[in-house]
C-alpha cells in the first residue's frame, strides 16, 4: 500500500528533501491528468486495455492520489470501471486474490 | 431520438448458428421499434474477468443504435426472458459536447441565435 502524505510533506518532498519519516525517497514528480492533455483520449469502458490502467493489480480503482487524475476525469474513469466490471471485462476482485 | 450502446453476454454453450439467430432477432427489435442500427460489433467468445452462472467465457455482442427512449427498456424485457443471455448493459452515450469552451459560440455574437 503506497503511503499517504499530508500536504506539508508532499511540499517538501517535491524540494528534493527527505521525508521526515521512512526511508527516503526522490523527490515527488507533479502528475498530471492524463486525459485532460490529450483531446483524443476519451474514457471508454470497453477499452479494456485503458480500463487495466485504472486499476490495481487486487482490481480496486487507482485512487487520485496515484493517477494524478482531475475531479472530472477520475469520476468517469470510476463510473467506466463498474461499467467495465459489469460486463465482466474487468474483474471485481483480481484471481490471485480470491 | 437519442443514442444508445447495449452490450450483449451470450451463453458460450450455444452452437452458433443460434447466435445468428439471437442476434438478428435483437436487431428486429431494434429497427421493429423505429431504432436505427448504427453499429453493430461482434467481440466473440471472451475469457470473462469472474465466472457468471458457472461459465468463463462468453459470447459478445455490441450494438450502438439510436431509438426513442422508451426502446432500451423493451429490450431489456426481452432479454431478462431470454435465459441464454448471461448478461447486459446499456449505456447512454453522451450527445457529443463541444471540449473547449471556444468551441463555444461567443456571447453577443450577431448571428446568435435569438431565445
Amino acid at each position: 500500500m503506497p503511503r499517504r502524505f499530508d500536504r506539508d510533506e508532499e511540499r517538501r518532498g517535491e524540494r528534493g528533501e527527505r521525508m521526515e519519516r521512512g526511508a527516503p525517497r526522490g523527490p515527488i514528480s507533479k502528475k498530471s491528468c492524463r486525459y485532460c492533455g490529450s483531446r483524443f483520449e476519451s474514457i471508454d469502458y470497453k477499452n479494456e486495455r485503458q480500463m487495466r490502467k485504472a486499476i490495481s493489480d487486487r482490481g480496486k480503482i487507482l485512487p487520485r492520489r496515484i493517477t494524478g487524475n482531475c475531479a472530472k476525469h477520475q469520476r468517469q474513469v470510476a463510473l467506466a470501471v463498474k461499467y467495465a466490471r459489469h460486463l465482466a471485462l474487468l474483474p471485481f476482485v483480481a484471481e490471485a486474490h480470491r | 431520438m437519442k443514442t444508445y450502446e447495449t452490450t450483449l453476454i451470450l451463453s458460450p454453450i450455444l452452437p452458433e448458428a443460434d447466435w445468428e439467430t439471437k442476434v438478428s432477432k435483437y436487431e428486429g427489435i431494434i429497427t421493429a421499434n423505429q431504432g436505427e442500427i448504427k453499429r453493430k460489433e461482434i467481440w466473440g467468445i471472451r475469457r470473462m474477468g469472474y465466472t457468471i452462472r458457472g461459465r468463463e467465457q462468453g459470447y459478445y455482442v455490441h450494438f450502438q443504435y439510436q431509438s426513442p427512449g422508451e426502446l432500451p427498456r423493451e429490450l431489456e424485457r426481452n432479454f431478462l426472458l431470454d435465459e441464454d443471455i448471461l448478461r447486459y448493459l446499456t449505456v447512454l452515450v453522451p450527445a457529443s459536447t463541444p471540449s473547449r469552451p471556444e468551441a463555444l459560440p461567443a456571447k453577443g455574437v450577431e448571428n446568435a441565435p435569438s431565445i
